[in-house]
């Protein structure tokens, strides 16, 4: 083994994500061509791109929403290629936050239940349910809107009840789709705010696509995809 | 797992859909119970006239008219059937029982009475009057010279119990009146006497002597309760026995009556009511399945939180089987009430001419007579297993194959779905 193949495996060992040669192809159309990085336990990484260079496939191909057309993907050492569909839910439940650009959020759920949503499956009492949820709520300041419908909150409440639902299963890894991408700029901010101490204070690993610098800014490392492919800043 | 909040919600919060889905279920389960009740009571009905008189068949055989209307003759729907083929009859299989009677028309100079033969023990045909005796006691085997009368018939020529009547040109006693208004016309008189009776008169009457030749165990009437699905085979093989002029009723022929526009038209409503049931049917399943596509984002949701192919179908499953059983309580209700509306029609049934007992040639006699019938909805165990049972399934059906397709799509293909 060469010192930077060495190099390499010791940082693959430590990875809580690792991506292997990824491609996904559409028919003649590919996306995402040979992408390879690594995401280190604690990091906060930025994926940047111009719009529909790929990221967000290559997001949804590492929350395991979609299978790559070749190469393989691990999280936490677990590869995702050997899960079937169900298998892959149950690794989310249990090691994976998604955040959504256009939140996702139940309608007929208030803030509380929404946030608690994720636990419904889990064998958990309704009263712990319902602790872990308000507590979370409360985190993201919004303790005194969790008896409202998602169709009564603002944009910026609904993302941070978004935030508070992907937590609730205590994640180590949380995916980002552009969080602000549907926000104002003061809210987006605050939302990027409550990110970096997630990542800071409680060590949650964080990957992030975005298409703003300025956030990019903020995070430990920037991967920058162009055409498909992933570059390192 | 499936979670009761969650449930609830869905059902609260999506009023529309929730009221959507109730209403049909409701809707078609209605409509079932109103179509199946409505065919079984329509089949009760034509039943009616014979189950009055404890038999589902009547058996007379066509004669020549009589020469002269003087002293006891036999009409002419009603000829003599000798004992020897009752017997043949009587062996048949499928027959539970028979009863003879003797009907005859009675012409003397004071006027003209209906008279029929009973043996009074029987348990079906004109027997049964027992239960409608209103004044008096009725007829026993070992009565001698007794006779029952008809209450309006008795009003009318001013007679009751203890009074005595001719009956070709023999003196017998009143010892009851009898109620026949409830009763079809079928084996109805003005006077019941014993058939034993009945067939030493008919036998030495002249006016019967002179067309047929009758056997001092004959009678003219049967009244046979035969096994239910078998009628229409026995009527065949009676038909056999006694020759072309033979008149057998059953209810398929009371059906027969109301003639073939009714026929048509019952065929048709039946064709009508059955496209609804199915088209209703076929709603519920598409309804279900649209409740499952119209939810894919949210179910993408679910996928990519975490929620298994098997959390996320128990409660589309269970949120579906929540509407069904509410739609189907509630159509419960609903075609309880229509029944109940529905039990309100009569239908009057006609008569045939040669089962009326009155001479054509008498007031009265060439009116068509018609047997009112009021429906009777009767549900039954099967039946409510079938209303509440067919939409349940064919809607849970709908669901689990609309969410088994959507859950076994990649998290990605569900979230992009439109």
């Amino acid at each position: 083994m060469n010192e930077n193949n060495a190099v390499k495996e010791t940082g693959r060992k430590n990875s809580v994500i690792d991506v292997r040669d990824v491609s996904k192809h559409f028919g003649d159309v590919s996306p995402v061509r040979g992408v390879a990085f690594q995401v280190l336990k604690g990091e906060f990484v930025t994926l940047l791109g111009p719009s529909g260079c790929g990221k967000t496939t290559l997001l949804g191909l590492m929350a395991g929403f979609e299978r790559p057309s070749d190469g393989s993907i691990s999280l936490h050492g677990e590869e995702l290629t050997d899960l079937s569909e169900d298998e892959l839910a149950l690794l989310r439940r249990r090691m994976v936050g998604f955040v959504f650009q256009a939140f996702h959020l139940i309608p007929t759920l208030n803030a509380l239940e929404n946030v608690a949503f994720p636990l419904y499956p889990v064998k958990m009492s309704g009263q712990e349910r319902k602790k872990r949820a308000k507590l979370l709520l409360d985190k993201m300041g919004l303790g005194e809107r969790a008896d409202h419908l998602p169709s009564k909150l603002s944009g910026g409440e609904r993302q941070r009840v978004a935030i508070a639902r992907a937590l609730v299963n205590d994640p180590e890894i949380l995916f980002c789709d552009e969080p602000t991408g549907n926000l104002d700029s003061a809210t987006g901010k605050e939302i990027l705010n409550l990110l970096t101490d997630l990542n800071r204070k409680e060590g949650v690993t964080i990957f992030m696509v975005t298409h703003d610098q300025k956030i990019a800014e903020l995070s430990d490392r920037s991967l920058y995809m162009t055409d498909g492919e992933v570059n390192e800043s | 797992m499936i979670n009761g909040q969650y449930l609830i919600s869905e059902l609260k919060n999506r009023r529309r859909r929730t009221a959507v889905n109730i209403g049909l279920v409701a809707l078609v389960t209605c409509v079932l119970i109103c179509i199946t009740l409505l065919a079984g009571a329509l089949n009760r009905a034509f039943q009616a006239p014979l189950k009055d008189i404890g038999a589902n068949m009547t058996v007379q055989l066509a004669g020549d008219v009589p020469e002269q209307m003087a002293g006891p003759v036999l009409p002419c729907s009603v000829a003599p059937i000798s004992a020897e083929l009752s017997k043949t009859i009587s062996s048949l299989p499928a027959i539970q029982s028979i009863s003879q009677a003797l009907l005859f028309w009675d012409f003397s100079d004071e006027g003209f009475q209906i008279v029929v033969g009973i043996q009074p023990d029987d348990r079906a045909g004109p027997a049964l009057l027992r239960g409608s005796v209103t004044t008096g006691r009725m007829l026993t085997r070992d009565d001698s010279s007794k006779a029952l009368a008809e209450v309006v018939w008795a009003k009318k020529a001013g007679l009751g119990p203890g009074d005595q009547v001719k009956v070709g040109g023999r003196i017998f006693t009143i010892v009851g009146l009898v109620d026949t208004s409830t009763l079809s016309s079928i084996g109805t008189a003005n006077l019941y006497i014993t058939l034993s009776e009945a067939r030493d008169i008919v036998a030495t009457a002249p006016g019967v002597a002179k067309i047929h030749s009758f056997g001092p165990q004959d009678s003219n009437l049967l009244f046979i309760q035969a096994d239910r699905d078998k009628t229409e085979d026995v009527a065949g093989k009676i038909k056999q026995i006694l020759g072309e002029k033979t008149t057998v009723s059953t209810p398929n022929s009371f059906k027969q009556l109301l003639g073939s526009l009714f026929t048509l038209t019952q065929r048709f409503s039946g064709m009508i009511s059955g496209l609804v049931f199915l088209l209703a049917l076929l709603l519920i399943m598409r309804n279900a399945a649209a409740a499952v596509r119209e939810r894919v984002k949210e179910i993408g949701t679910m996928k990519a939180i975490g929620w298994t192919g098997r959390d996320i179908r128990s409660q589309l499953l269970a949120e579906n089987s929540l509407y069904i059983v509410l739609g189907t309580l509630l159509g419960l209700v609903l075609g309880g009430l229509a029944a109940w509306g529905l039990s309100f029609i009569s239908i009057a049934i006609p008569i045939p001419w040669d089962m009326a007992p009155t001479p054509h040639f008498l007031p009265g006699g060439e009116e068509q007579l018609f047997h009112e019938v009021r429906l009777v909805m009767e549900p039954g165990l099967r039946f409510l297993l079938l209303v509440t049972v067919v939409p349940l399934f064919l809607g849970l059906a709908a669901v689990w194959s609309a969410s088994r397709f959507i859950t076994r799509l990649q998290t990605s293909e569900v979230l992009r779905y439109e």
